[in-house]
């Protein structure tokens, strides 16, 4: 379990940067944790979906239910 | 496996001192199998006692049919998927899982929060299964490291989790806040840190 951090230079678009900050903004978090957050997620996901699970979102009040489908 | 660990200090009951164990992160053969060799028949026997006494669900057995091997095999290699455990006199005196992404706090809104999904100490270290309980500050120690996770996660400290009825004083008695029974986790009653009262925490330690 390699706990040492590794660096990287991250190029982001104009739009990708503000909706970063937003997040960041939003959330709380630095850049650095925000974006942990999305490969820990993303990852999860990645994962179950490999398993064969699906991802929905469902709207409580319309009790309306939409497949989210990650290529 | 190499893991990375820390000293802390339990205190043993039996002899009224402190105690040295380790404290690290990552789940080794060996601690799983204390769990089905040393754990399994004292909570086994433990579970025939309780059952049919009144008030059986608030006895410390709730977790007894816990699966770890299955829980460890399955999350083996998932980022957000921590598991923390603690060593002494070379047995596994506690073990705890929690996830990382995907809960929110319910008292600061909006905000990430490391959510504790599983906490067991061994049946030699709890009251009413041992007559006698060896250890104790198991399960602090690794609730502070659940607040060290959020704090090195950017989650300033908040933590979260569900607590079995027999462990909800225990919760409460550390300092964190009750929100109440949640419907949607089989009723269990849910228990956070905010950030200020995990600081707290971590600064007074906890004689629980």
């Amino acid at each position: 379990m390699d706990k040492t951090p590794k660096s990287m230079t991250l190029n982001l678009s104009g739009r990708e940067m503000e909706a970063l900050e937003q997040l960041c903004t939003k959330k709380g978090l630095s850049k650095t944790a925000l974006i942990r957050q999305c490969i820990r997620l993303y990852q999860a996901v990645d994962h179950r979906l490999q398993s064969g699970e699906r991802l929905y979102f469902e709207d409580d009040k319309k009790k309306e239910k939409s497949e989210l489908v990650i290529l | 496996m190499k893991r990375d660990g820390y000293e802390v200090l339990i205190f043993d009951l039996q002899k009224s001192s402190p105690m040295s164990a380790m404290l690290y992160e990552g789940v080794s053969d060996e601690n799983l199998s204390d769990i089905e060799t040393l754990w399994r028949p004292e909570l086994e026997v433990a579970a025939k006692k309780a059952k049919g006494q009144p008030g059986e669900e608030f006895l410390p057995i709730g977790d007894a049919h816990w699966d770890w091997n299955s829980k460890v095999q399955r999350n083996r290699d998932m980022l957000a998927i921590s598991y923390f455990v603690i060593e002494c006199e070379g047995k596994l005196q506690a073990i705890m899982q929690m996830e990382t992404i995907a809960h929110r706090s319910k008292l600061d809104a909006g905000k990430e929060i490391a959510y504790v999904e599983f906490l067991s100490v061994a049946p030699w270290n709890r009251r009413f299964v041992s007559d006698n309980p060896r250890f104790k500050r198991c399960g602090s120690f690794l609730i502070a490291q659940a607040i060290g996770t959020s704090q090195e996660l950017g989650f300033e400290g908040r933590i979260g989790l569900h607590s079995l009825p027999s462990a909800s004083k225990w919760y409460g008695n550390l300092g964190m806040t009750t929100c109440g029974k949640d419907v949607a986790y089989e009723n269990l009653e849910y228990f956070e840190f905010s950030s200020q009262a995990a600081a707290t925490f971590l600064k007074g330690g906890s004689n629980v």
